[in-house]
C-alpha cells in the first residue's frame, strides 16, 4: 500500500467515524454533505481533527468551503502532507 | 468529582465566567429546543460540568437529566468559556482565519457561488398558496458583479431588491457572483467620534434571534452587540449628527452560514463608507487577526461581506402559506468560484483551440 493510500484510508476513516448520521464506512465517492449529513460546522470540525490527525498546516477555509465528496477530502490531505 | 473541587478547576471557571456574564436570551424570544445529548455535543463540557452550569443557573426547563435548552444561550455561553474545545469557538476560529491573511487579500476580486434554500417551518407540511421572498444578494453595491442567477423552481421574478417566487413548496436561489473590497477611511471628527465611541465600550458580540435584534432597546443595556442592534444605533447617531446614514443586511461569505447587518455612511469627502463594528469584535474571537484589521472594519469594503438591499431591520427571507406569514428555514451553502472560473477557463482553451484547427 502507498503512502497515499494510506492516507485516503485513514480519511475515509475518520469521516466514517465522525459521521453525524453515525458512524459508517465512508467511500470516496460520497458526498460529504448530501450523503453523510456533515453540515458547515461538522466540515469545519473535520477540517480541524485532520489538521491534528496529520500534523498539516492550518487548512485553509477557502480549499474547506470546496469540499464535495470524500474524494475531495483526501485530495486536500494529500496536497497538504506532501507540501509539509 | 465533589462540585467543590470541579468548581476549583479552570475549566470550570472559565464556563461559570461565562455563565455570569450570559445575555440570557428573554421570555418571548427563547426556543428551548435542545436537548441534553446536542448542549453536550455543542458545549463539549462534559456532563459534570453541564450539571454545575445548571446548578449555577443555566436557563433550562424539563427534569433533572432530560433539559432542553435555547441554542443561542448555549453559542454564546460557549464562545465566552475559553474551553478552547466546544463547536462555537472552534468553528469561529476555523472561519475567521482569513483575518490573519495580509489586508490585499480582504480586498482583491473574489469569486463565489452562493446558494440559499428556503423551506416551510411548518411540521404538518406547507400550506395552501405558498409565497417566498428572499433578499437579493447585489455585490455591485461594493463594486462586484452578478455573473448569473438561477431560481429553484424556475420562473421567479427577480427584482431589483427581492426574489419572488409563489406556488412551490421550498425555494432556492443559486447566485454566481464576484465580489471585491476597497479601503477607505473614516475622515469627519464627529463622525469618527461616533465610531470611536462606540469602539472603546465593554461590548460582547452574541447570536440572538433577529426579532430580538430589531429591538435595540432590549439588547444594547446588557452590553451585548449583535449586528442588527448595532447598525440600527449607529445610523441613528449618524443621522443625528446630520450624516446621511443607512444599514444595510448581507452575509458574511465563508464557511459558516453568517447573515449580517452593518451600517454605511456618507463621510465628509462624499464617499460611502462601511462601518462594521461587529467585524472588529469579531476579530477578537479569531486566532492570531492581522493587527490592521480592526482599522479596515472601519470605513472599507472588504471582499468577504455580500451586500442586499435591505435594510438591518427588514428580514432577508419571508415565507407565507395558509394565509399566515411564517419565518422560512434557511440554507445557506458558499463555495468559491474556483471550479466554475476553472471550468470556463478550460472551455475558453478548448473553443481557442478548436478556432485554430
Amino acid at each position: 500500500m502507498t503512502e497515499d493510500d494510506k492516507v485516503g484510508r485513514r480519511v475515509r476513516e475518520i469521516i466514517g467515524e465522525m459521521c453525524p448520521l453515525g458512524e459508517r464506512e465512508a467511500r470516496s465517492t460520497d458526498r460529504v454533505t448530501d450523503d453523510l449529513g456533515y453540515d458547515s460546522v461538522g466540515i469545519v470540525e473535520l477540517a480541524m481533527v485532520l489538521e491534528q490527525e496529520f500534523e498539516l498546516q492550518p487548512i485553509d477555509e477557502e480549499q474547506a468551503i470546496d469540499i464535495v465528496t470524500v474524494g475531495d477530502v483526501e485530495e486536500l490531505v494529500r496536497l497538504a502532507t506532501a507540501a509539509a | 468529582m465533589s462540585v467543590e473541587s470541579l468548581r476549583a478547576e479552570p475549566a470550570l471557571a472559565g464556563w461559570l465566567a461565562a455563565l455570569a456574564r450570559l445575555f440570557v436570551i428573554p421570555a418571548g424570544y427563547r426556543d428551548e429546543n435542545v436537548d441534553r445529548v446536542g448542549a453536550l455535543d455543542m458545549l463539549r463540557c462534559g456532563p459534570a460540568v453541564l450539571d454545575a452550569l445548571i446548578r449555577d443557573g443555566l436557563p433550562c426547563s424539563g427534569e433533572p437529566g432530560a433539559e432542553r435548552f435555547d441554542r443561542y444561550d448555549l453559542f454564546n455561553l460557549a464562545l465566552y468559556s475559553g474551553s478552547n474545545s466546544s463547536v462555537p469557538e472552534r468553528a469561529i476560529q476555523f472561519a475567521l482565519r482569513w483575518m490573519g491573511k495580509a489586508p490585499e487579500t480582504w480586498l482583491n476580486p473574489m469569486a463565489w457561488q452562493v446558494g440559499i434554500e428556503l423551506a416551510c417551518p411548518e411540521q404538518h407540511g406547507c400550506g395552501d398558496a405558498p409565497t417566498w421572498s428572499m433578499a437579493r444578494p447585489t455585490p455591485e453595491a461594493f463594486g462586484g458583479r452578478t455573473i448569473e442567477l438561477r431560481t429553484d423552481p424556475a420562473g421567479a421574478t427577480i427584482g431589483r431588491e427581492d426574489v419572488t417566487a409563489q406556488g412551490s413548496p421550498a425555494f432556492g436561489l443559486t447566485v454566481d457572483l464576484e465580489t471585491r473590497g476597497e479601503r477607505r477611511q473614516l475622515r469627519a471628527p464627529a463622525l469618527r467620534e461616533i465610531v470611536d465611541e462606540f469602539m472603546t465600550g465593554d461590548w460582547r458580540w452574541a447570536r440572538m434571534p433577529e426579532e430580538l435584534q430589531a429591538r435595540p432597546d432590549l439588547v444594547l443595556p446588557h452590553g451585548v452587540a449583535p449586528c442588527i442592534s448595532v447598525s440600527l444605533r449607529l445610523a441613528e447617531r449618524c443621522a443625528a449628527a446630520g450624516f446621511q446614514a443607512r444599514t444595510r443586511r448581507g452575509w458574511i461569505l465563508g464557511m459558516l452560514d453568517l447573515a449580517h447587518a452593518w451600517l454605511e455612511v456618507v463621510d465628509e469627502d462624499g464617499q460611502l463608507k462601511v462601518v462594521d463594528p461587529i467585524f472588529a469584535m469579531l476579530s477578537d474571537h479569531a486566532v492570531d487577526p492581522h493587527p490592521d484589521f480592526r482599522a479596515v472594519c472601519l470605513g472599507s469594503r472588504v471582499n468577504r461581506l455580500l451586500p442586499s438591499e435591505h435594510s438591518a431591520d427588514n428580514p432577508l427571507a419571508q415565507h407565507t402559506c395558509g394565509g399566515v406569514s411564517r419565518v422560512p428555514k434557511k440554507k445557506v451553502v458558499v463555495r468559491s468560484g474556483r471550479q466554475r472560473l476553472a471550468a470556463q477557463a478550460a472551455a475558453s482553451t478548448e473553443h481557442a483551440k478548436e478556432a485554430h484547427r
